[in-house]
């Protein structure tokens, strides 16, 4: 207690500004707390469970921690006040310069921002843990067993269909076309119930031509004879439009219609596709969207499709039962709920019956005494989820029986799912959520996406301090009335405008609130004796704390120039034109303009330090 | 002799004297014109010695005249003032519309010179310290202030104009730590900042109330310490709003002689100009004395012609009327009036005072008090 008492003499003795706003003592305080956060964060999910939901990277926000940090903040911040405002050397005119009016203010922004951003101390701490529990190393291995023993859970029927095969080579390069429409019926097609496929092969052309809109246009000859590409790939500056060439009979790779494991091409889970949720285990729609970096994806599911194979082909089922028991034990590890046994797993791919390994059983994805359990509710969902597989329409039922006229004799695909449904289940999904969850919390960069927010609430909360350390509370008070009074005034001469004249309202507002904003900057710059010193002191606190706000309104102000230059030349526009897309400032520079703002913002403090020093001097 | 070694002869006067209580006073205003931290600490020392050791009445004076003597040998330099540090000229200011106006009022004070502005509730006493001060505009008229450093912007000039309204804010926290912030804010050296601090804690007789708490004080001692407070500062002007306001009567006299010892320093004078109700006692420390009535401007120096010469006597007394005239009537009475309990006669200007005191005596009079307030301010409040 001593020595910290003589420490405090020993700041007050000589940094006298230090020693005033307390700033060694808060951010102690706010170290403490920080560590005490990071512990938090750290043991936040020892609990593998916990990791097995929708974005625990955002927990901070929904488990109440939010508000412990909202508490502590608040309380910090309110015994920081109650401290520093004991002693306010400006308002007695003890001596100060700019130096120190905007070092005061400085610490002011480094005590809030240090007090309110305990989240990036649990985030850090959380990431620690998992970085700890999960290393690269061990999750890369353990991602490997996953994806190669996914295939084997057969969840879902749509994944196990013709459509979805990748190797060997040929299923790969062909395109296959479902649409029951296209199918020509001269040339070899293959039948699972209601579903045809027909392979082609392709041949692709480029095209740079861009129409008003934006989009691509197909090239010629085929555009013009309306021939429709099978897919394509957009590039910034080209799109690929994939044509069908010639059927290509497959018969001899194709053993079986009927689903099987050697169709299955999914990867359960990769990182750098999470945002593809359903994709990863993507039928061809999504598949061949124009936004996926399709190729990696294509092969990686081609491996998958791979192995699987090779590891059928083996008969062994040794390594398969070996394979099973590591996926098992990672499961366990990460308490994925599951009631899998890996020998009766094995003994249920192979039998004898069954040498092209059509998937014969269904392992559930939920656990039977979950929710789930209404029957109603799981025969609408499970399993059979694709559009293609309810082909309601009268005109499909006709035609389909052209193509399988032993329709009636077979079993509808979700009928089979059902008759076939084991008592087993595996949460895959969940297993899916902890390992992103897992890569997530290593990966992601929550500082950038996060900070700015602290930045912003620090910067405005400083101001505000400073502005009441300043000019008093009385004048703060009256500047928040002002405040509204004017917001309100511009909100209703806007709607008034807006009623009368229409149109460009946006530019209106503007370059109105752009006015009065540099009208109360100004007079305490330019003619500060004009006005009385209680006036004065009003345009100074709006303008310290809304200073920022201009800068950004300036930013705005090119951003709908930009908006409007780029909308001018549509009018007269040609087939040729090459469309550009529009620069936008706030685009251009990102989260960028935040600390532009902010560097701008500390500068004016600076400077106008001397508007303040001169404001107290005037008499009233 | 040098005016110092004059100050610090008087002192070993008072010790002689035994007058320890005010000699120790002086004592200390003369150790602070060394501006000798050694000089500093050994006064703080005895001051603390003398706290705890209050009937040691010898002892105490041996001690003292130990440390004069080595304040003696230190070389005090003396500030010279040339020029007048604020000089005010036909300052007018007026409230609304014509429904208060202050002056024309010009003044003129050295460092070293004490004001004293009276005149009753209203008349203009504050707003004219507030004027001189720069807190308040005023609307014609100019004033100059000239320091030993000059201004670098309106803000620092601020800084120099030390006023205390009559209500000070509460402070927050240690007291001492409050007085070592000012310092610190001035740019005292950190090794100086704790003596200067105690020192003046010391000369202002606030050693045993260092470690209370500002509600702790009484109205008396909360005047003090933002006294303390503002002379840290070193201000070449001090302008007091009412520092007497709620003092009780010695206080307000221990504080006036404070005042006054403190602003005449050898090195470093004060201008002060203080405002307050107490006539007598502003009157007894003041070098002028300033009266505002109606914010018109007066002052004792004023020859006011025929007012001038005039006796005025204030006489408190049971006697009649009747009788007072009985016994004035060989004097040339002008004027005898009776006024919140006490009489004001009026004299013309043969009449001298001690004639009136032993007609008072040979009548056998009962006077309870009299005073002699031709030359007073008293005058402006009676009249």
């Amino acid at each position: 207690m001593q020595k910290l008492n003589k420490f405090n003499q020993y700041l007050l003795e000589r940094y006298s500004t230090i020693w005033n706003t307390k700033i060694v003592w808060m951010l102690l305080a706010a170290f403490v707390f920080h560590i005490v956060f990071f512990i938090i964060g750290y043991l936040s999910h020892i609990d593998p469970v916990s990791l097995q939901k929708y974005s625990v990277k955002d927990d901070y926000f929904r488990n109440g921690v939010i508000f412990v940090h909202l508490i502590i903040s608040i309380l910090l911040i309110v015994g920081w006040l109650l401290m520093m405002l004991k002693n306010n050397a400006f308002k007695n005119f003890y001596p100060t310069s700019k130096g120190k009016l905007f070092g005061q203010f400085v610490q002011y922004f480094i005590i809030i921002f240090s007090c309110t951003t305990f989240y990036f101390s649990y985030m850090n701490g959380f990431r620690m843990f998992i970085n700890n529990k999960y290393p690269d190393q061990e999750m890369a291995k353990n991602v490997d067993i996953i994806n190669r023993t996914a295939p084997f859970l057969s969840q879902n029927i749509e994944s196990y269909t013709l459509e979805n095969r990748l190797f060997p080579k040929p299923f790969f390069a062909l395109y296959c076309e479902n649409n029951i429409e296209k199918i020509d019926r001269n040339k070899k097609f293959f039948v699972y119930y209601n579903r045809v496929y027909q392979y082609y092969s392709l041949y692709s052309k480029k095209s740079h031509q861009k129409d008003k809109r934006g989009n691509f246009i197909p090239p010629n000859p085929e555009y013009s004879k309306k021939i429709q590409p099978a897919y394509s790939d957009e590039q910034e500056k080209f799109e690929t439009f994939y044509y069908k060439k010639d059927v290509v009979d497959l018969s001899s790779s194709i053993k079986t219609t009927q689903p099987s494991f050697y169709n299955f091409s999914e990867v359960f889970y990769d990182y750098d596709f999470k945002d593809f949720d359903n994709g990863v285990g993507a039928t061809e729609v999504v598949y061949y969207d124009k936004d996926s970096p399709d190729n990696i994806l294509k092969n990686k599911k081609a491996i998958i499709n791979q192995k699987t194979a090779t590891l059928l082909n083996s008969k062994n089922s040794a390594e398969l039962e070996k394979l099973f028991d590591d996926f098992l034990s990672i499961s366990k590890t990460y308490s994925v709920r599951n009631n899998l046994n890996a020998k009766k797993w094995v003994s249920m791919i192979y039998s004898k019956d069954n040498p092209n390994f059509e998937v014969r059983y269904f392992i559930k994805d939920y656990d039977g005494k979950t929710r789930y359990d209404e029957d109603e509710y799981y025969e609408e969902t499970v399993a059979v989820d694709s559009a293609v597989a309810t082909t309601d329409n009268a005109k499909d039922s006709i035609k389909i029986r052209e193509f399988n006229p032993e329709i009636n004799q077979q079993l509808a695909p979700d009928k089979y799912v059902k008759n076939n449904m084991t008592e087993y289940y595996y949460l895959s999904e969940n297993m899916k959520d902890l390992l992103k969850n897992v890569d997530s919390v290593k990966k992601d960069d929550f500082f950038s996406d996060n900070v700015h927010i602290y930045i912003w609430i620090a910067f405005f909360l400083s101001t505000f301090i400073f502005g009441f350390r300043i000019t008093g509370l009385r004048s703060l008070l009256f500047s928040v009335i002002s405040a509204g009074v004017l917001t309100l005034s511009i909100t209703l001469i806007t709607v008034f405008y807006g009623l009368t004249f229409r149109g460009r309202e946006e530019f209106f507002v503007a370059y109105f609130v752009l006015f009065i904003g540099l009208v109360i900057l100004l007079i305490p710059l330019l003619k500060m004796n004009m006005t009385s010193k209680m006036v004065s002191s009003v345009l100074i606190n709006i303008s310290l704390n809304g200073f920022v706000l201009l800068v950004l309104l300036i930013f705005a102000i090119i951003s709908i120039h930009q908006k409007a230059a780029c909308q001018l030349p549509v009018t007269h526009i040609d087939y040729d034109y090459t469309y550009q897309n529009c620069p936008n400032i706030f685009e251009d520079l990102g989260f960028m303009i935040s600390y532009i703002i902010l560097i701008i913002g500390f500068i004016f403090m600076y400077f106008y330090t001397a508007i303040l020093q001169k404001w107290k001097a005037m008499p009233e | 002799m040098t005016k110092h070694q004059q100050r610090v002869a008087e002192v070993y006067h008072f010790f002689d004297n035994k007058d320890t209580v005010l000699g120790f006073r002086k004592l200390l205003d003369c150790a602070i014109d060394t501006q000798d931290m050694s000089i500093y600490k050994e006064a703080i020392d005895l001051t603390d010695w003398k706290e705890t050791h209050n009937h040691a009445i010898d002892e105490l004076i041996e001690k003292s005249k130990n440390l004069l003597a080595k304040i003696e040998k230190v070389q005090v330099k003396e500030h010279i003032s040339e020029h007048s540090v604020l000089k005010a000229k036909d300052i007018v200011k007026s409230y609304g519309s014509n429904r208060f106006s202050l002056g024309p009022v010009s003044v003129e004070i050295n460092k070293g010179q004490v004001y004293g502005l009276v005149g009753e509730n209203g008349n203009g006493k504050t707003t004219l310290l507030r004027i001189l001060a720069n807190e308040i505009s005023f609307n014609d008229g100019s004033l100059n202030y000239s320091f030993n450093e000059k201004s670098k912007n309106d803000y620092d000039l601020r800084t120099k104009l030390v006023y205390i309204p009559q209500r000070t804010e509460k402070w927050y926290g240690s007291l001492k730590d409050n007085l070592k912030f000012v310092l610190s804010n001035h740019g005292v050296s950190a090794e100086e900042n704790e003596t200067r601090t105690l020192m003046m804690i010391a000369r202002l007789g606030l050693w045993n109330y260092k470690h209370l708490k500002w509600s702790e004080l009484s109205s008396g001692y909360k005047m003090r310490f933002e006294l303390a407070r503002i002379l840290l500062r070193k201000p070449e002007i001090l302008l007091l709003d009412e520092p007497l306001a709620n003092l009780d009567v010695l206080a307000q006299q221990v504080i006036l002689e404070d005042l006054k010892s403190i602003a005449n320093s050898v090195n470093h004078p004060i201008a002060l100009i203080l405002s307050s109700q107490q006539l007598y006692e502003v009157e007894k420390i003041s070098d002028k004395v300033i009266f505002l009535k109606n914010g018109k401007y007066k002052d004792n120096s004023d020859a006011n012609g025929e007012e001038e010469s005039q006796l005025i006597i204030e006489i408190d007394t049971n006697e009649s009327r009747d009788k007072l005239l009985e016994v004035f009537k060989d004097f040339k009475l002008e004027k005898l009036n009776f006024n919140g309990g006490v009489y004001v006669a009026y004299f013309s200007t043969e009449t001298q005072f001690y004639e009136v005191i032993s007609a008072l005596g040979n009548a056998k009079a009962e006077i309870i008090y009299i005073r002699n307030i031709s030359s007073s301010t008293r005058r402006f409040f009676v009249n």
